[in-house]
């Protein structure tokens, strides 16, 4: 429970510092959110009207009058409206998170499907063919660019074969190709890491000690898996937050309407309360991810959490 | 039971074993004898299929059933119930984050086996272990190395195999639990008709267990024979040298 609350208040410490540099940052960025506004809406921009857009957009306050505002309001669970279109950014980013959350879920879902079988054959049966055939998925997956591969994927399976849309609006069967596109470099990576992992529990003494013991291949396979847990999990999380910001590029050839998308565009638009938002949104998924890995580990492993608390006697 | 043939084996380019010949039969208890380095626990490596240890040449048969050719001992079903091992350090034969109960249950459902707490606990007391519930209910990180390695024997113990390898198993156990060890090791054998493939460089243990004595010397088999024979009649310059140290050692 001591701990919970700690977590929670590393939490906020933590979206405070990056909230602060973020607002910092884009104050700091050239670009004219009121200009850009007003261009888009084919409005002829004068030196007025520009001055009474920045005014009625808060943008002519002084830098912290502007992040205090912005931070009371997130404390009320206002992050504001877009500058773009004065949508609230609350709903905006729900919905794209929504949608990214499906995209990345699938692609994990895929990508684990993918490399922990394989890397447990690669590891069983290490340097045999399926070995060799394994890496070289891996280093192909891992050096192929995924725009690159969703491109490949769409002329096959779109153009080629018409198996799928090319828009993935929101679709089911639209989200396959998105998902495999994200998965293969992943899958890539993971096989490498795993393989590493797994070969190095096969090198421990209880595996020894197991096949002495005349221990089925199945219950082996079993116990490295298992062991291997914790860290596979490590790896998983650290994949889980490149998956949910760096699937902009996929977001926007795919038109999947994520929050990689929406935040892209709102770049482009000076969009600064959207931009906010998303950074808030993503430190916290980041970081409630890695604390829910963390527990996942010590229930897994007991010694870590032993460490963590700081025992270190053994019976 | 078990024939060994022109048995050379290394690893990578340095070649440990030479020309080794040696059959056992069912209920026979050998002791091999050796320095350190002499080739011992290579010999065990290579009957038990170890991955690094390469064969170049000769045959390991048991039962009947070739051992170097296909899958290798650790993979075709002889080991645990056909032929047991107590390795040299058996504190890291279990997997340190599971509960022993798990694995025990894995071991026995392996050789279609089920397990009985009965058995278990008898095992258990044979290594000087009480209170088996709780030690089934532990892991083993938890457990100091000498519970683990007692509870490794007991492990092998319980399977029965037809031929029981032991690597040093009791140097590093106490005297008690090492007499406790050997005379539950006499009792297998003239119960259930054990084969004990001993290996130690304690020639005390030798002449108190064995039925014949194996001399190791350099990765060869130098002398072999019933114990008797070899402790009062040694043959090779290097038995000789051994047995005029042992006295001096013991006293």
């Amino acid at each position: 429970m001591k701990r919970t609350v700690k977590r929670v208040l590393e939490l906020i410490v933590i979206l405070m510092i990056l909230s602060f540099f973020t607002f910092l940052l884009m104050y700091l960025a050239p670009g004219d959110p009121a200009e850009k506004r007003l261009v888009s809406q084919g409005v002829v921009v004068t030196k007025e009207v520009l001055d009474a857009e920045r005014e009625r957009l808060g943008l002519m306050k002084p830098f912290f009058i502007r992040y205090g505002e912005w931070l009371f309001g997130v404390c009320r669970g206002d992050f504001g409206v877009s500058f773009k279109d004065d949508m609230p950014v609350g709903p905006k980013l729900l919905a794209g998170l929504a949608n990214t959350l499906q995209l990345a879920g699938a692609s994990m879902l895929l990508s684990l499907l993918i490399s922990i079988p394989l890397s447990i054959v690669a590891a069983f049966r290490k340097n045999s063919i399926a070995d060799h055939i394994i890496k070289l998925f891996a280093f192909l997956g891992n050096s192929l660019p995924n725009f690159l591969i969703s491109v490949i994927l769409m002329y096959f399976f779109c153009i080629h074969t018409k198996l799928f849309p090319i828009i993935a609006t929101g679709s089911l069967q639209g989200l396959l190709l998105p998902a495999l596109s994200l998965s293969i470099p992943i899958s890539g990576r993971f096989l490498r890491q795993m393989r590493q992992e797994f070969l190095m529990q096969i090198s421990q003494d209880y595996i020894t000690g197991m096949c002495n013991r005349g221990v089925k291949r199945r219950y082996i396979v079993g116990n490295v898996l298992y062991n291997s847990t914790a860290h596979v999990l490590n790896i998983v999380a650290l994949q889980v937050g490149s998956l949910m910001t760096g699937s902009v590029v996929i977001e926007t050839i795919f038109r999947w309407p994520g929050i990689g998308k929406l935040v892209m565009d709102s770049i482009t638009a000076r969009d600064y309360p959207v931009i906010m938002g998303f950074v808030l949104v993503m430190g916290t998924v980041y970081v409630v991810i890695n604390q829910l890995v963390d527990v996942c580990m010590g229930c897994l492993d007991p010694r870590i959490r032993m460490e963590s608390e700081g025992h270190h006697d053994k019976a | 039971m078990l024939e060994i043939k022109h048995l050379s084996a290394g690893y990578e380019g340095e070649q440990t074993l030479h020309d080794i010949n040696l059959t056992m039969q069912p209920g026979e208890i050998l002791c091999i004898v050796g320095e350190s380095g002499s080739g011992k626990s290579s010999l065990i490596r290579a009957i038990t299929g170890y991955k690094g240890l390469q064969v170049t040449e000769g045959s390991i048969c048991f039962g009947g059933q070739e051992l170097m050719r296909g899958k290798r001992a650790c993979a075709n079903g002889v080991m645990g119930r056909e032929i047991g091992l107590i390795p040299q350090n058996p504190e890291g034969s279990f997997n340190p984050i599971r509960t022993f109960e798990k694995q025990f249950r894995e071991m026995f459902a392996s050789h279609g086996m089920s397990m009985e707490e009965a058995q278990i606990e008898g095992a258990f007391e044979t290594v000087g272990l009480q209170d088996y519930k709780r030690i089934l209910k532990s892991r083993p990180y938890e457990m100091s190395g000498g519970m683990n390695q007692r509870i490794a024997i007991a492990a092998a113990m319980l399977l029965s195999p037809k031929l029981l390898i032991c690597d040093e198993a009791t140097s590093a156990l106490d005297v008690t639990t090492a007499q406790l060890v050997m005379d539950e090791l006499l009792q297998m054998r003239r119960d259930l008709g054990t084969g004990i493939l001993m290996v130690t460089h304690n020639l005390g243990i030798a002449k108190h267990m064995a039925d014949r004595i194996a001399i190791m010397y350099q990765g060869e088999l130098v002398e072999i024979g019933p114990c008797q024979d070899v402790i009062d009649h040694p043959q090779h310059a290097y038995t000789k040298q051994l047995l005029e140290s042992a006295p001096r050692m013991s006293a």
